[in-house]
C-alpha cells in the first residue's frame, strides 16, 4: 500500500503579537504551537481518525494538509509531493485533490444558493472546462442519496442530515482522492448519525477514496476508521490501528477518552478514569510530558521531560512513560 | 414511587404556523417525584424544548397550551397570573440552559450577574456575595474570590456550565430542568458535569428534569426516563425497566442506534430508516407507524393507549395489547 498523505514532524504556529510587541515585551511568549511536532500517516483508501478534545489542534492540523494554514515546521506530502514548498497555482490545483467537510454543515452553506449551485461551487471556482452543471449535479445528489428535488431546495429547507449530505457532495464535486471530514457527525442524532457514517463508508467502498475524520467522540470512529491518531494540545500521543487501541488502549490519555463515553447501559458502572480539570493552555504549556496536569496515573518524572513516541508493538506508538 | 413533585396530565400544545395547526405536543403525562432526577430523551423535533417551555410558560407567542394540567408543589401552573409565575422561576423552579457560552450575559461580570439574581433577597450585599462564593465552591471553582471578578469570557464552556448551575441553585429551587446542558461540552467535561449534577441532586435534595438527546448519559444519572418522539411520550419506567427491557420498537431501535453500545466492528451502522412525520396534518394512527418494523393494521388507525409493560414501566404501543 502507498501512502496517500504523509506528515512528519509538523508544527503551526500563530503569532499572539505584534513584531513591536514581542521586541518590548519579552515576559510572555510572541507565539503559540497550535500543532507541535506532528507525525501522521494516511494510506490509499484507509481512513484515519483524529480524535481529542476542543483545542488538541484537530482542525488546524486539518487546515493545514489542505494548504488553508501554513505550517511553520515538518513537512506534508500529498501523493508524494511536498506542499509547503508549493506555489499558489500549485496549491490550487493540489486542492482540487482534497475535498473537505466544513464542521458546521448549514452554516458552511450560503443562504443566497440553491442545493444545485452549491455543489457545483467547486468546479465554478476551479474553472473545471465543459461541465454540465445539471448533469454534474445530478449525478452528485445521486451519489449522497438526495433525490432531484433538493437541487431546488436553499439550506434553511434542509435538515441537519440533509445538510450534512450536500456538505459531502460538496467535497466530492472535483472527484478527490482524499476527503477530510471534520466532526461529520456533530450535532445529529443518533439515528441520523448512523445514516452519515454508513454514507462515508459506502462512498469509500465505491469511490476508493481516502478518508480523515476528525472528531471528539471515538464510538463515530469504531466502526469507520482503520486507524486513530489520539491528540492532545497539538501533539499526537498514542496512534495505532483502530480495533487495537480499542482492545488495548495503551495511553491514559486514551482511557479517560474511552471511559468518557457513557454506555447506555445503567448497569454497567465502568471503572471510569475522569479527567480533573481541563485542558491546558497551549500558550503555557505544561513542563516535561504535557497530560501530566490532568493524569491519573501521574508520578514524579513525568512532569521532568517529555516521553518519546515511541513504538510498542507493529502497529501502536504511544508518548507515554508508564503506559498502561 | 414517592410523593411526585411535578406532575403533568395530558398536556398538549399547538403552535400556529402559516400552513395550519402544528401539534407540537399531545397528551403528555409525566411524573416527577420528589428527589428523582427524570431523564427526557429523544430526537431533534419530538417536543423536549417545547415542554420544558410550557412548564416554565416561555413559550413563544405563536404557542398556545391548548389542554391539560401542570400541577407543581400543588397548584397548577397553567393557572397562574404572569405575576405569580414570575416568582415560581428561579425559586420554586430554575433552568440550566444547553450553551452557556450565550446564556451568560458577556458584559457583565460573574459577580454582578449571581448577586444580580439574588435581587429578591432582601439581605446586604456582602451577604449575596459571600453566597455567590459558596455556590461556586460547590460546583468545584477553584478560588471563587479571585474567579468571580472575571466575565464569560475568561472562563471556558466547562467552567461556565458550572456557574450556570450555580446560578440556578441559587435560590435553592425544588425542581431543577436541565435543558441538554451537556451537548456543548467535551466529552471529558460531560461526565465532569453529570457527576456534579449528581452530587448536587444528592446535597440540595432537588428533583432534575433533565433533558438530553444522549442516551449514554441518561442511563448514568436518571432514575427515571421518559422516551419522546414527535410530540408524545412513547415510553416510560425506571431506567433499568425501559434500557434493559424497551417495550416501545422506537426505544429499541434508538437504543439499537447508539453506537455506544455496539461492541462488535462493522460498516454498516444500524439506522431508523423515514423521517418524522408532518406533526400538521397527523393520521389517525400510531405516530411511529410510517418508520415501525413491527405494524400491525391497528397501527394505521387508532392512536394506542399508555399500557403498563411492568408497574411503574408503560408504553404506548398496540403491540402490547396485541
Amino acid at each position: 500500500m502507498t501512502d496517500i498523505l504523509q506528515l512528519k514532524n509538523v508544527c503551526v504556529r500563530f503569532r499572539i503579537k505584534s513584531a513591536m510587541g514581542a521586541l518590548f515585551d519579552r515576559t510572555s511568549p510572541a507565539s503559540f504551537d497550535a500543532v507541535r511536532d506532528a507525525s501522521i500517516t494516511l494510506e490509499e483508501g484507509q481512513t484515519l481518525a483524529l480524535v481529542g478534545e476542543s483545542g488538541a489542534g484537530k482542525s488546524t492540523l486539518a487546515l493545514a494538509i489542505t494548504g488553508l494554514e501554513r505550517i511553520a515546521e515538518g513537512s506534508i506530502q500529498f501523493e508524494g509531493r511536498e506542499i509547503s514548498q508549493m506555489q499558489a497555482n500549485e496549491i490550487r490545483e493540489y486542492r482540487r485533490g482534497i475535498g473537505y467537510m466544513w464542521q458546521n454543515a448549514i452554516g458552511s452553506l450560503s443562504p443566497r444558493m440553491t442545493v444545485r449551485s452549491l455543489i457545483t461551487e467547486p468546479a465554478r471556482i476551479h474553472r473545471v472546462p465543459n461541465v454540465n452543471t445539471r448533469e454534474l449535479s445530478s449525478k452528485l445528489l445521486d451519489l449522497v442519496g438526495l433525490s432531484e428535488e433538493f437541487g431546488d431546495r436553499y439550506p434553511h429547507q434542509l435538515s441537519g442530515g440533509q445538510a450534512r449530505r450536500v456538505g459531502v457532495a460538496r467535497a466530492l464535486a472535483l472527484n478527490p482522492r482524499l476527503i477530510v471530514a471534520d466532526e461529520p457527525t456533530a450535532g445529529l442524532d443518533v439515528s441520523v448519525q448512523g445514516e452519515i457514517l454508513n454514507l462515508l463508508n459506502q462512498l469509500q467502498d465505491e469511490l476508493k477514496i481516502s478518508m480523515l475524520v476528525i472528531t471528539h467522540n471515538l464510538n463515530v470512529v469504531r466502526h469507520t476508521s482503520d486507524k486513530i491518531a489520539i491528540m492532545y494540545l497539538g501533539r499526537i500521543v498514542e496512534q495505532g490501528d483502530t480495533a487495537e487501541i480499542f482492545s488495548r488502549p495503551r495511553h491514559p490519555y486514551t482511557l479517560a477518552l474511552l471511559s468518557a463515553s457513557p454506555s447506555p447501559d445503567p448497569d454497567m458502572q465502568a471503572d471510569r478514569i475522569e479527567l480533573k480539570g481541563e485542558i491546558p493552555s497551549p500558550i503555557n504549556r505544561p513542563s516535561g510530558c504535557e497530560f501530566h496536569t490532568r493524569c491519573p496515573f501521574v508520578k514524579e518524572t513525568c512532569s521532568e521531560s517529555p516521553p518519546p513516541f515511541e513504538a510498542v508493538s507493529e502497529s501502536q506508538a504511544l508518548s507515554c512513560y508508564f503506559p498502561r | 414511587m414517592t410523593e411526585p413533585l411535578l406532575t403533568i396530565r395530558n398536556l398538549s400544545v399547538d403552535y400556529r404556523i402559516d400552513t395550519g395547526r402544528l401539534q407540537a405536543l399531545r397528551q403528555i403525562n409525566i411524573d416527577v417525584p420528589k428527589g428523582s432526577i427524570v431523564g427526557v430523551v429523544g430526537e431533534s423535533g419530538c417536543g423536549k424544548s417545547t415542554l420544558i417551555s410550557s412548564i416554565i410558560r416561555l413559550l413563544p407567542h405563536n404557542a398556545s397550551v391548548s389542554n391539560g394540567t401542570i400541577e407543581f408543589e400543588g397548584a397548577n401552573l397553567l393557572d397562574l397570573s404572569e405575576n405569580e409565575m414570575r416568582t415560581m422561576r428561579g425559586t420554586r423552579i430554575s433552568i440550566v440552559f444547553q450553551d452557556p457560552m450565550t446564556s451568560l450575559n458577556p458584559v457583565l461580570s460573574i459577580e454582578q450577574q449571581m448577586t444580580h439574581i439574588q435581587y429578591r433577597d432582601q439581605r446586604s450585599t456582602s451577604d449575596k456575595l459571600n453566597k455567590s462564593l459558596a455556590m461556586l465552591e460547590s460546583v468545584g471553582i477553584a478560588d471563587p474570590r479571585k474567579r468571580i471578578t472575571q466575565y464569560p469570557h475568561e472562563y471556558s464552556g466547562g467552567m461556565l456550565q458550572r456557574i450556570s448551575i450555580a446560578m440556578a441553585l441559587q435560590a435553592q429551587p425544588s425542581l431543577l430542568i436541565a435543558d441538554e446542558p451537556t451537548t456543548a461540552l467535551d466529552a471529558t467535561l460531560e461526565v465532569q458535569i453529570i457527576h456534579l449534577l449528581k452530587d448536587i441532586q444528592a446535597e440540595f435534595g432537588c428533583s432534575i428534569l433533565f433533558i438530553s438527546h444522549h442516551l449514554g448519559v441518561i442511563a448514568e444519572l436518571c432514575d427515571y426516563v421518559v422516551v419522546m418522539y414527535a410530540g408524545e411520550v412513547v415510553e416510560q419506567g425506571t431506567v433499568r425497566d425501559v434500557f434493559h427491557n424497551p417495550a416501545h420498537p422506537y426505544t429499541q431501535k434508538l437504543l439499537e442506534c447508539d453506537p455506544a453500545g455496539i461492541q462488535t466492528k462493522t460498516r454498516i451502522l444500524p439506522v431508523i430508516p423515514g423521517e418524522i412525520p408532518d406533526l400538521v396534518n397527523l393520521s389517525g394512527g400510531c405516530i411511529f407507524s410510517s418508520r415501525c418494523h413491527c405494524v400491525l393494521p391497528d397501527c394505521e388507525t387508532h392512536i394506542p393507549q399508555r399500557r403498563e409493560v411492568t408497574s411503574g414501566h408503560s408504553a404506548n404501543c398496540h403491540l402490547l395489547s396485541a
